[in-house]
């Protein structure tokens, strides 16, 4: 039990969220394991964006949004006075829709880099290379780094927007839904992907496709009405869940 | 809820739109009995010829039109930025200056002309003895170039009142323009709020920031045009009745608009929120 607290890198504790009078999640607890591939399922608009949003505040830029409850990250409460530029390096982000910018893929890689004030040429030519390997990418764009991401196609460009966080060196890296516009063939990619990245970072991963979560997670969240029903190792979630609304999820039968 | 919010959002334009309109009936009947009484009269007082004929000379410059224009654009793409960047949307104040640009936008540039002359017109006298009064102006022959001083500042306050809102205006516009989840990758990857701006944000609003200020830079050269107009059809006689400055100004007027209406075609209306 002590050693599993002392891995803990992300502590939530009580958090509720509002959107103007609308509660959107109501009293979380949970803790995020470092290493690991923490999964939130559930329906639509259970509230699974709104919750891995808050980790890295960007819901801050929502006018009405409104929390209580604590956050903590590596022991520290993310309060009012935190840096939420020097948070957002520590805790990355990949959306569902892949996002590349309209510069060349060399120069979306290092965007990070290049905001941090690094610009030797050298240094940002390794950076490129050893973060498009790490997502498989290298061996197709090498001879196109200066053209635009957009002739890639959306499963390129969304393995392209993880090596883009990846980056920026972020300990936790969260996913919202990478795969939601993705075909099967390049969802199969960024899991093994996901797998494969759990030995570099922490993961969360939010998804409404339960047998991804199966796939890639090793612990489990059932997010329902913007309640976290129950939370744990994935294997246990599936396979013996504890409450019925997550028995009645994970067979299908419910959202 | 979002139906209630947009049919709130159109009560308030038509009462915006219903201000301006009056403003510009007011200007027209303004202008009507002012030109009636000065050609019933026969003539003009010498204070107002010598303003007008001011005014005029400075419109004519087509350098003072632009630079003035200039200046005031680049001040309201500067406030634009503060307005949508910075303050949040709820802030009282930044309400109440998107109001205010709303109706100052809605006033077409005819109206702006007629209440700078009427404004002239009005307070030709006590300007004069205003300057007269200004113990510099003792040298009576100094008083021409000090009324144009006067002028040019009331004149660039004219510029700045009709060009700036809409500035802020489309500039607000282009800023919008750039879809919230480019916004997010970049903030979600470290970058500061500067640097989202300078890196992101701007560069996909560029044509439409460059296509609303040659909107508005058309909208001073229509004005200028206009006052360039009345002033030669009321003072000269000379055949013809229009002179070389009104039509240039008046087709300076008319490429800057199809230019800025080409910008935004070129590149698409809604090109910023697909990239």
């Amino acid at each position: 039990m002590l050693s599993e607290k002392e891995l803990s890198i992300l502590s939530i504790r009580n958090l509720n969220i509002w959107y103007g009078e609308k509660q959107i999640l109501n009293s979380l607890s949970f803790e995020v394991q470092q290493k690991q591939v923490t999964a939130f399922i559930g329906p639509a608009n259970c509230g699974k964006s709104t919750l891995v949003r808050c980790l890295n505040r960007l819901n801050d830029f929502i006018p009405n949004f409104r929390s209580t409850g604590e956050i903590l990250f590596n022991g520290i409460h993310l309060g009012a006075s935190t840096d939420t530029t020097a948070l957002r390096k520590q805790i990355g982000m990949v959306f569902r829709k892949p996002i590349p910018f309209r510069c060349s893929i060399y120069e979306n890689v290092a965007y990070g880099a290049r905001i941090s004030g690094i610009n030797q040429s050298a240094h940002l030519d390794t950076v490129v290379e050893e973060n498009l390997r790490k997502v498989g990418l290298w061996n197709e764009v090498e001879n196109i780094l200066d053209e635009t991401p957009k002739q890639l196609s959306i499963g390129h460009q969304q393995l392209l927007c993880i090596a883009r966080a990846l980056a920026v060196e972020p300990e936790i890296l969260i996913f919202d839904e990478p795969c939601g516009e993705l075909d099967p063939i390049e969802t199969v990619k960024i899991e093994t992907l996901v797998r494969e990245l759990k030995n570099d970072c922490t993961l969360i991963f939010a998804t409404n496709k339960r047998r991804q979560a199966a796939r890639v997670s090793d612990i489990a969240g059932f997010l329902y009405c913007g309640e976290l029903i129950e939370f744990g190792a994935t294997e246990k979630i599936f396979t013996n869940p504890q409450d019925n609304r997550t028995e009645q999820y994970v067979t299908g039968r419910l959202g | 809820m979002n139906s209630m919010t947009t049919r709130a959002e159109r009560k308030q334009k038509i009462v915006l739109q219903s201000i301006a309109f009056i403003i510009l009936g007011i200007a027209f009947v303004g202008l009507w009995h002012e030109l009636k009484d000065a050609r019933a009269t026969g003539g003009q007082p010498a204070s107002e010829a010598i303003l007008l004929s001011a005014l005029s000379s400075l419109l004519n410059n087509l350098y003072i039109v632009l630079s003035m224009s200039l200046v005031a654009i680049l001040f309201g793409i500067a406030c634009a930025f503060y307005l949508e960047e910075w303050l949040p949307a709820t802030n009282w104040i930044r309400r109440l200056i998107e109001n205010l640009i709303a109706i100052l936008t809605g006033i077409p540039s005819i109206a702006y002309g007629i209440l700078a002359i009427l404004i002239f017109f009005s307070y030709a006298d006590t300007l004069k003895e205003a300057i007269e009064a200004f113990p510099l102006s003792e040298n009576i022959e100094a008083i021409p170039s000090q009324i144009e001083t006067t002028v040019f500042y009331a004149e660039a306050l004219t510029f700045i009142l009709m060009v700036m809102p809409l500035a802020i205006k489309k500039t607000q516009e282009a800023l919008r323009s750039v879809a919230t989840p480019i916004r997010e990758a970049a903030y979600v990857l470290g970058a500061s709020q500067w640097q989202v701006l300078t890196r992101q944000v701007v560069p996909i609003a560029f044509n439409r920031i460059l296509a609303g200020g040659c909107r508005s830079m058309s909208r001073a050269f229509a004005m200028a045009a206009l006052l360039v107009g009345i002033y030669t059809w009321h003072y000269t006689t000379e055949p013809g009745g229009m002179s070389g400055r009104f039509i240039l100004f008046l087709s300076v007027a008319l490429v800057l608009s199809i230019f800025s209406s080409t910008l935004i075609w070129v590149h698409g209306p809604d090109s910023a929120q697909h990239s």
